[in-house]
């Protein structure tokens, strides 16, 4: 294991990466995992039933894939690390 | 004249990316230059080379073949995602890379874990998954050949005309090195994805014009396997497999590296988002709505070639063909860089005795040399009649993704020593090679999970196993810290950077 004492300094790394994101993105992200990866919500897609004029598997395939697009989106202009750090461009 | 039309739009095609590569020459002052650009590309430019890399000419052929065949559970989530996973890797392997002066992925598994030989197997494992994709890709320009021939052109001869016109790109790749790789990314990347999209969209309106309708497709294309099938997790492994191995493949992973800064590269996954959403699911979308189509279900893998000739005849025909021509040349462009910076960097390079490193200038001459052997065994190779060259894809595929377990544990935790990253790569790598020869497309035991998922069960077990059983001496401890604790370097120059391996055993 990392082997870091508990009463580690407040600004020591600890044993996992921090990032500059706010929670909700942190959670947004969280949720772009489940929703990809949860096998029944892959089974419950399963079907040709219509959900707002689409077949089920596709509104779950385009829904969530749009989520998680705008999570990236999101996460971009809400990511503190970037604030100095955006001249890079040219 | 129809000839004139396809195969005159792929020679200027061919013709522009020369003069952009032309006008664009810059030399190289060394190795850094030459593997990573200098580190000195905007997020649009990485954006595009990401989807030339990710996106490959294949996505048109056998992707859309295989979803027109078996319907939604083709069609992944992967794509969407591995933006999340580059940006979420920016910080810390943008900064290391500047810091380290990194300039293949090996380079970072090493300083990770302070080992040569987690940066030998890593290499390999790159090398020997990278080397059948790239078959694969100068077989699609094949394709793209054949199609465009209307009849003309034996497949044979086809494969061979593409062959030899990739090889010939190569000049270009081998003498300008990742930079000419992303500047002619950038226009490939347009015509493929942006264009692409646009064409996709525009063949959907058509579709539809035509009174096709997604009602009419049998509902086996909209089943995704259940618990009560003996493949109830294939679905998962369709989406976990390509997610984990998205950052794993060599030639991907090195784009992080030629960003101008860490908002470069997170700016490049801004961008990739939206673009992913609209290409991926045009595309898939185009397929599934096609899949009733007898010419279509004739033969799926040259579905987009067909469906572009019965809409707008040879002049659409042309503009598909360039835009499968486009994503392929980009993706065997940065596979034959990645392969020759490995080749020399992190084999050759590192099985020389310490006294006898090698310098700037034998680095960029030895992967130059690499990349046209590379470039000439994958064109022979590709003219040959490999019938089982995907299914070999696809095990190297299994194989890649042994990478993830060391890769994402050194990036996003202290956790793990060099004796669970080799012993985990090399144990997962076993388990998919015994269980490939018995169940090469998924393991009816394990519910459809593939060969290379399993291996991953094992890789990570090892991983885990070994790093709670094995201490990490106090050097070791205080060198992680360093190494994760100031990410306020980011934007070292290389004159700044210090070495890779500190400790590391011979």
């Amino acid at each position: 294991m990392s082997g870091l004492a508990d009463n580690r300094p407040k600004n020591h790394p600890g044993p996992f990466m921090r990032m500059p994101l706010p929670l909700f993105i942190k959670i947004w992200f969280g949720l772009d995992l489940f929703l990809a990866l949860f096998p029944p919500l892959h089974w419950a897609a399963s079907g040709t039933e219509p959900i707002l004029g689409m077949p089920k598997p596709l509104f779950y395939l385009y829904g969530t894939s749009l989520f998680i697009g705008a999570s990236v989106v999101a996460a971009y202009f809400c990511d503190r690390g970037l604030g100095g750090d955006q001249s890079g461009e040219h | 004249m129809a000839l004139f039309i396809t195969y005159g739009a792929l020679a200027l095609f061919f013709a522009v990316v020369v003069l952009i590569l032309q006008r664009s020459y810059v030399a190289d002052r060394n190795f850094t230059d030459f593997a990573v650009a200098g580190r000195s590309f905007s997020g649009f430019f990485q954006a595009m080379a990401f989807f030339n890399t990710y996106q490959p000419g294949f996505v048109f052929l056998g992707s859309f073949g295989f979803i027109a065949k078996t319907g939604v559970v083709g069609m992944g989530i992967s794509t969407l995602l591995a933006p999340v996973v580059m940006y979420l890797m920016a910080d810390r392997v943008w900064t290391w890379g500047a810091k380290y002066d990194l300039r293949t992925q090996p380079d970072l598994m090493a300083l990770r874990y302070d080992s040569r030989g987690v940066r030998i197997v890593a290499a390999l494992v790159g090398i020997f998954g990278l080397f059948p994709w790239m078959v694969l890709g100068m077989q699609s320009l094949g394709a793209v050949f054949y199609a465009l021939s209307l009849g003309h052109l034996s497949f044979t001869a086809s494969v061979v005309l593409g062959v030899v016109v990739m090889t010939i790109r190569q000049i270009w790749t081998i003498r300008m090195g990742m930079r000419g790789i992303v500047i002619s990314d950038l226009f490939q990347g347009v015509i493929a994805y942006l264009f692409g999209s646009a064409l996709i969209i525009g063949l959907i309106v058509w579709l539809y014009a035509g009174g096709a309708s997604l009602a009419a497709l049998p509902a086996e294309h909209f089943q995704i396997p259940g618990p009560e099938t003996d493949s109830s997790l294939l679905f998962l492994s369709l989406t976990l497999l390509p997610l984990l191995c998205s950052l794993c493949w060599p030639d991907l992973f090195v784009r992080l590296y030629t960003g101008s800064g860490v908002a470069s590269v997170k700016r490049s996954s801004a961008y990739c988002a939206p673009i992913a959403l609209v290409f991926v699911s045009s595309l898939g979308f185009l397929a599934l709505l096609s899949s009733g189509r007898p010419d279509v279900a004739a033969n799926p893998d040259a579905a987009w070639f067909t469906l572009a000739l019965a809409a707008g005849g040879p002049l659409l025909l042309a503009l598909a063909g360039v835009v499968v021509f486009a994503a392929s040349m980009g993706n065997i462009d940065a596979t034959v860089q990645s392969v020759g910076a490995q080749i020399a960097n992190d084999i050759i390079g590192v099985l020389r005795p310490e006294r006898e490193a090698m310098s700037e200038r034998s680095l960029m001459l030895t992967s130059q040399i690499s990349m046209a052997a590379i470039t000439l065994i994958s064109a022979t190779i590709a003219c040959l009649p490999l019938p089982a060259l995907f299914t070999i894809a696809l095990f190297a595929f299994q194989i890649m993704v042994q990478l993830s377990v060391p890769l994402y544990f050194g990036i996003f935790s202290k956790f793990g020593n060099r004796q669970g990253a080799v012993g985990g790569m090399l144990a997962g790598i076993v388990t998919v090679c015994v269980l490939q020869l018995a169940w090469p497309i998924g393991v009816p035991w394990a519910y459809g999970l593939t060969t290379g998922a399993l291996g991953l069960a094992v890789n990570f077990g090892v991983f885990v196993v070994a790093g709670l059983l094995i201490r990490r001496s106090k050097d070791e401890q205080a060198r992680l810290d360093a190494l994760f604790e100031n990410m306020a370097t980011a934007g070292a120059s290389p004159q700044q950077t210090e070495p890779i391996l500190q400790h590391a055993e011979s």
